[in-house]
């Protein structure tokens, strides 16, 4: 498994064993391309004893490119800060992380394309992505040219989004909500 | 489940002094059959042997050869604990190993049965949309007579009440204008996020000059839905007359010329939205021949002035009482509707040269009627039935006009009038109610020609 990523993927995760299955699943697919260097997954709690069993056979077979921390319930918010926090000590040279939910995967080329957007948008730190529902036909689109008007009727700004390191070093490294 | 570890003949009590665990069975290895002393499915953990000297001589079955042996060294009897624990650690493992391979397949699985049901959703599409239309008219607000007028340099804006996704084409109803000026008409749609797309003016057939004319984009619109509104911004010389539609109580959805009041009436007009690719309907050549800067006129001629009417139409099932008829005290034309349907009427044979518009005046004739519903429409002689779908060349009704109640109905011929033509009346009840005294009164007739007629007609 390749070390040499820019991105590190956190999940935090509560009440998701099974959906939390596909979620590694496409960080682990995505890592073949190179731009992932490690996954974080904070059990925030999960009353459900699927959720360490199922962490502790992907770390099984993904070995130190993941890092599987186990923690009292303390909410979302808590648990991606926890998570920021345990990928920059992790990795403290990373460029940016993604935050995925549990309930959520990747697409395929999701990670090439994150590697892109860092590239060719140096001075912007926080990146939206599309998004789709499973089972829905809707494809919501993050404005690409944003509009006050727009988001002033319609906002998605979905919580999954890559964050380059420089906006969430230690001072500012927190996610509210 | 119980491990089952297997020990050379007088080991046993050692061994289990070892280990001090009773999850595990230390079994001793005998004369017998290993079917003998393993018990039924077990598979051992390990076998262990006094020394290497007789781990050669201890003979065991075949499928026993790739179970781990260790040595007992009475002298360091901890090695064999460590080596058991070792052991055990390895197989958890390489089991946790196989879970998460395990996790792995039936992730992909799910996702490849997801990739396979979105293909057959799409094939399913696919083939429920190839009998469906592939463009629609978001918007349809006919002319009813009534222009604004554009000095040079004025600019229009009307909301449009549609989202601005797929929009493909507007027409805007010109009364008289030729194509070079047409031209300088700017037509751009504003989105509500800011972006400003323009239209270009299509090239209508046969050098239309005046009717319905077309803004189209090369593609239609892209991205989300969002509010939108259309802006016009007359580029010529002299002015620019533009159709109006019908009046909106709501200023905010009336045309408003830039720096003046709303008007009280919309802008005549036509949304067109599609998918990419498709061709849209041509627009209706209502014009004829070129090099004409006439504006139209227009006159306004009762029932008497007509032939007399004839029902045209009338809905199968119809038992109840259904008429048309001239009524010369009231110079009215009546048409009386069936509970089953509309009652279509014709005035045939009348002469329309250069027809551009036609209006008629409506009543509700009795004080005691249902409301009604109100159309006209008009036909080139003779071909008014000629596909049996005489409701295709009907105007916009006009819906549930209550008792006494008075309104104009509108029609714009769907293809050229060139001469005498057939005018249709048609009249439905509102409500499904009895249709005693549905007195549906027409009661007067607006025709709107363009003075451009030609020679040959005239």
């Amino acid at each position: 498994m390749t070390t040499t990523g820019q991105i590190s993927i956190i999940i935090p995760t509560k009440g998701h064993p099974v959906l939390l299955d596909d979620a590694i699943a496409a960080v682990h697919r995505e890592m073949a391309s190179g731009a992932i260097r490690r996954l974080v997954v904070i059990d925030d709690g999960c009353e459900h004893a699927e959720t360490r069993a199922s962490l502790a056979s992907w770390q099984a077979i993904m070995g130190d490119s993941m890092l599987a921390l186990h923690f009292p319930n303390a909410g979302l918010s808590a648990a991606r800060n926890r998570g920021i926090k345990a990928a920059l000590a992790a990795d403290p040279d990373i460029e940016a992380l993604f935050l995925l939910d549990a309930d959520n995967t990747l697409v395929e080329g999701a990670a090439a394309a994150c590697q892109r957007a860092l590239a060719q948008h140096p001075d912007q730190d926080w990146f939206y992505p599309e998004f789709d529902f499973f089972g829905q036909r809707a494809h919501y689109i993050a404005d690409h040219d944003p509009s006050l008007l727009f988001h002033a009727h319609v906002n998605l700004c979905e919580a999954g989004s890559l964050i380059r390191r420089r906006a969430s070093m230690p001072a500012s490294a927190s996610t509210r909500r | 489940m119980r491990a089952v570890v297997l020990v050379q003949n007088g080991l046993k009590s050692l061994v289990e002094g070892v280990i001090r665990s009773c999850s595990i069975s230390c079994i001793e290895i005998g004369s017998q059959s290993a079917n003998e002393f393993l018990p039924p499915g077990q598979r051992p953990l390990a076998i262990v042997l006094k020394n290497t000297a007789t781990r050669k001589t201890v003979k065991l079955p075949e499928f026993l050869n790739d179970v781990p042996r260790f040595l007992f060294d009475p002298e360091n009897k901890e090695k064999l604990f460590l080596d058991i624990i070792e052991l055990l650690l390895a197989q958890l493992n390489a089991s946790e190993e196989d879970a998460g391979c395990a996790r792995l397949s039936a992730a992909i699985l799910r996702a490849e049965n997801q990739t396979l049901e979105q293909n057959l959703k799409s094939v399913e599409d696919f083939l429920y949309t190839l009998g469906n239309p592939r463009f629609m008219r978001a918007l349809s607000w006919d002319p009813v007579g009534v222009m604004v007028s554009l000095n040079p340099g004025a600019a229009l804006a009307q909301r449009l009440p549609t989202g601005a996704a797929s929009i493909a084409a507007v027409d805007l109803w010109v009364p008289a204008a030729l194509q070079e000026d047409i031209a300088r008409l700017e037509c751009r749609i504003l989105c509500a996020s800011g972006n400003s797309i323009a239209l270009e003016p299509a090239p209508a057939l046969a050098g239309v000059e005046a009717g319905w004319l077309r803004f189209a984009l090369s593609t239609p619109l892209r991205g989300p839905e969002q509010d939108c509104a259309l802006q016009l911004t007359w580029r010529g010389e002299g002015p620019c007359v533009l159709g109006l539609g019908h009046a909106v109580p709501d200023p905010a959805f009336a045309v408003r010329a830039e720096g003046e009041a709303a008007q009280d009436h919309v802008l005549a007009l036509r949304v067109w939205k599609s998918l990419p690719g498709v061709h849209l309907p041509e627009v209706a050549a209502v014009g004829l021949g070129k090099g004409s800067h006439g504006a139209g006129d227009a006159n306004f001629i009762t029932p008497s002035e007509l032939p007399r009417p004839e029902l045209f139409s009338t809905p199968p099932l119809a038992r109840d009482h259904i008429s048309a008829a001239f009524w010369e005290n009231e110079d009215a034309i009546l048409v009386h509707p069936s509970r089953h349907g509309p009652v279509c009427a014709v005035i045939r044979d009348v002469e329309l040269p250069a027809l551009s518009h036609i209006s008629a005046l409506v009543n509700v004739g009795h004080p005691r009627a249902p409301s009604l519903n109100f159309s006209v429409g008009v036909a080139p002689h003779g071909q008014v039935d000629e596909d049996g779908y005489w409701q295709r060349r009907m105007g916009p009704w006009v819906h549930g006009l209550p008792p006494h109640g008075w309104s104009q109905v509108h029609c714009i011929p769907v293809e050229p009038i060139v001469g005498r033509a057939d005018i249709l009346l048609a009249v439905s009840l509102a409500t499904d109610q009895p249709n005693d005294l549905s007195w549906g009164l027409f009661r007067g007739f607006r025709i709107a020609r363009r003075n451009n007629v030609p020679q040959a007609l005239q």
